[in-house]
């Protein structure tokens, strides 16, 4: 894995960043590692759970060293706080790599009856 | 260091890429005025019931193998709204070109244009087709019984080979890629749910409900809709969550009467979840089936798409930033690769197998501007351009994306599309942008020195 975690704090989301980072940062670890007595909740008007990952990179400002690739380095202000990756490579990474927006927990060891980690094979 | 992208993902040069990269746009055109009078489709929409835009004739009323100025295709329902906005703009150029199109399911693309390995022929079209006017009527049409019409382009959003029989494209059929399509598992609006993971649709559309796995609330038979090993939409999520394709997804054979789970396309996703199942309307939270996103969207006041957690991330993400609000058309999810369900839509097309060039000049147009190669022509019907037409129709276009992948529901990997447009997405989806306004290169920092669609990006 990649460089994990951290994102800059804007002002609008101070707020949000400290609920999420305070109830629990690992709100959408994975299962091998869920958070004790669930996620943390943060009400939207439409309802269902929301676990914020991240409250930064919403400026869009980003270092750019002009790669003549056009690559970009990772932004200098994801410092990393809520399992996500600032600077994804792999498809693994990319799946968990730092956002502003919401996730959704889906907790697969208390929704699925006897998953342990591994699926079943198909009969 | 300097401001130039809002997406904080690093952007890197190609890697496996598999898609037509965004070649250069033309500027927006204007519309040159209305160039042709389309008095044969009068003629042809006889019965047609006029009740807006998009209006479909009440009854079948032409021969397919009539329409003038067609080119004929067949092939899944997750394109249809996209080759629909095509087809109405075409329809109004100078000269017109008709797309005549069957959506039966997206394999039946392959059936129509790979030779059959015991006969060596291709499956002649059939049954009902449709086109579009300049003036967005839908028009049904019919294949003659008998008729040996074979298609000359067949659309699907998977790889040929995902498709079941077949090991390869003949040298006389190209594959062309398109904008990307995201694809939803989705819920009634009532529903209780908002997401669902890769194993829990691994044990409900592999295993099927009642082995002891049951996922709640997702527990009654006759609630949760599916599809054919034709579908798209069906093969790719079995290929997402890791079902082999060859194998039927849980409740797609089931009969009508049981519920009537295969739902045939992505429309009927949404109608099955909130119309025609009566356990799916009795109670909403059971309710699943899955569908196109820009199917899923076109219906958003009915249902919702769940956020997807893959194999392998930690939490799930819709498509776009958030369900509700200001950025909930942004697909940004879908764009960096949080939000796994995606796939490029793909037109296949007769070439000949030594030039590769098409074999109709009216289909090597539609090719050049499906992929973006060529700015749609001027058009009575409308005089957007073919990049507005594709966010409009809730399409990525791939000048938007920050990732590629490697085959169908492959592993992603970092993209930097050659003349990226995802300031200008930004901007039309959520009606915002951090990146700078431009209109030339000379304005932009060096950090995002390209003036692309008014802003400035990297590249």
């Amino acid at each position: 894995m990649g460089t994990l975690n951290n994102k800059r704090i804007s002002s609008l989301q101070t707020a949000l960043l400290a609920l999420a980072l305070g109830l629990g940062a690992a709100a959408c670890g994975d299962d091998d590692n869920p958070t004790p007595g669930g996620p943390p909740v943060i009400g939207l008007p439409d309802g269902g759970p929301v676990t914020n990952l991240d409250a930064g990179l919403d400026s869009g400002v980003v270092t750019t060293d002009g790669g003549s690739d056009g690559s970009v380095p990772p932004p200098a202000n994801c410092t990393g706080a809520a399992n996500c990756v600032c600077a994804p490579k792999t498809s693994v990474e990319f799946l968990n790599s730092c956002t502003t927006g919401a996730c959704r927990p889906f907790d697969n060891k208390a929704r699925i009856p006897g998953f342990t980690g591994t699926k079943l094979p198909l009969q | 260091m300097a401001r130039a992208s809002q997406s904080g993902l690093a952007q890197r040069p190609h890697q496996e890429v598999q898609f037509v990269t965004s070649s250069p746009l033309r500027h927006p055109h204007k519309a040159r005025g209305r160039t042709l009078t389309q008095a044969c489709f009068a003629a042809l929409a006889i019965a047609s019931v006029s009740t807006g835009a998009s209006t479909v004739s009440a009854q079948a009323v032409a021969d397919c193998a009539a329409v003038p100025n067609a080119i004929f295709g067949i092939g899944g329902s997750a394109g249809t709204n996209l080759i629909k906005q095509i087809a109405i703009h075409l329809a109004g150029a100078n000269p017109p070109i008709t797309l005549v199109y069957s959506d039966p399911g997206a394999c039946q693309a392959m059936t129509a244009l790979v030779p059959n390995a015991a006969t060596g022929a291709v499956t002649p079209l059939s049954g009902n087709g449709k086109y579009w006017q300049a003036d967005g009527k839908e028009i049904s049409c019919t294949y003659a019984s008998g008729s040996t019409l074979t298609a000359d382009w067949g659309a699907m959003a998977q790889e040929a080979t995902t498709c079941s029989g077949v090991e390869g494209l003949p040298a006389n059929v190209s594959d062309n890629l398109g904008p990307i399509s995201g694809f939803s598992l989705i819920v009634p609006n009532a529903s209780s749910e908002y997401a669902i993971s890769a194993e829990a649709v691994y044990y409900i559309y592999g295993l099927g409900v009642g082995t002891g796995h049951d996922i709640s609330p997702w527990v009654v038979p006759t609630a949760i809709g599916s599809r054919t090993t034709t579908s798209a939409a069906g093969l790719l999520l079995a290929k997402a969550v890791g079902i082999p394709t060859s194998r039927k997804l849980a409740f797609s054979d089931l009969p009508v009467t049981k519920g009537g789970q295969d739902v045939g396309s992505n429309k009927g996703a949404v109608e099955f979840v909130t119309a025609t199942s009566a356990a799916a309307v009795a109670n909403p939270s059971a309710a699943l089936a899955f569908c196109a996103t820009e199917t899923a969207e076109e219906y958003r006041d009915k249902v919702r798409t769940l956020a997807f957690k893959a194999e392998g991330q930690d939490c799930a993400y819709f498509p776009d930033t958030d369900l509700t609000g200001t950025n909930s058309a942004d697909k940004k999810n879908l764009r960096e690769g949080r939000y796994f369900l995606w796939n490029p839509h793909h037109l296949f097309a007769k070439v000949d197998p030594v030039t590769k060039a098409p074999l109709k000049a009216d289909l090597a147009k539609f090719i050049a501007y499906f992929t973006s190669r060529e700015e749609l022509p001027a058009s009575s019907a409308s005089t957007q351009t073919y990049l507005d037409l594709q966010i409009k129709n809730k399409n990525v276009p791939v000048c938007a994306m920050r990732v590629t992948r490697s085959g169908d529901m492959g592993p992603l990997a970092s993209f930097q599309p050659d003349k990226s447009c995802g300031c200008y997405f930004d901007k039309k989806t959520t009606n915002s942008t951090a990146c700078q306004a431009c209109t030339t290169n000379s304005e932009c920092p060096a950090s995002a020195p390209s003036c692309n669609y008014g802003f400035c990006e990297v590249k």
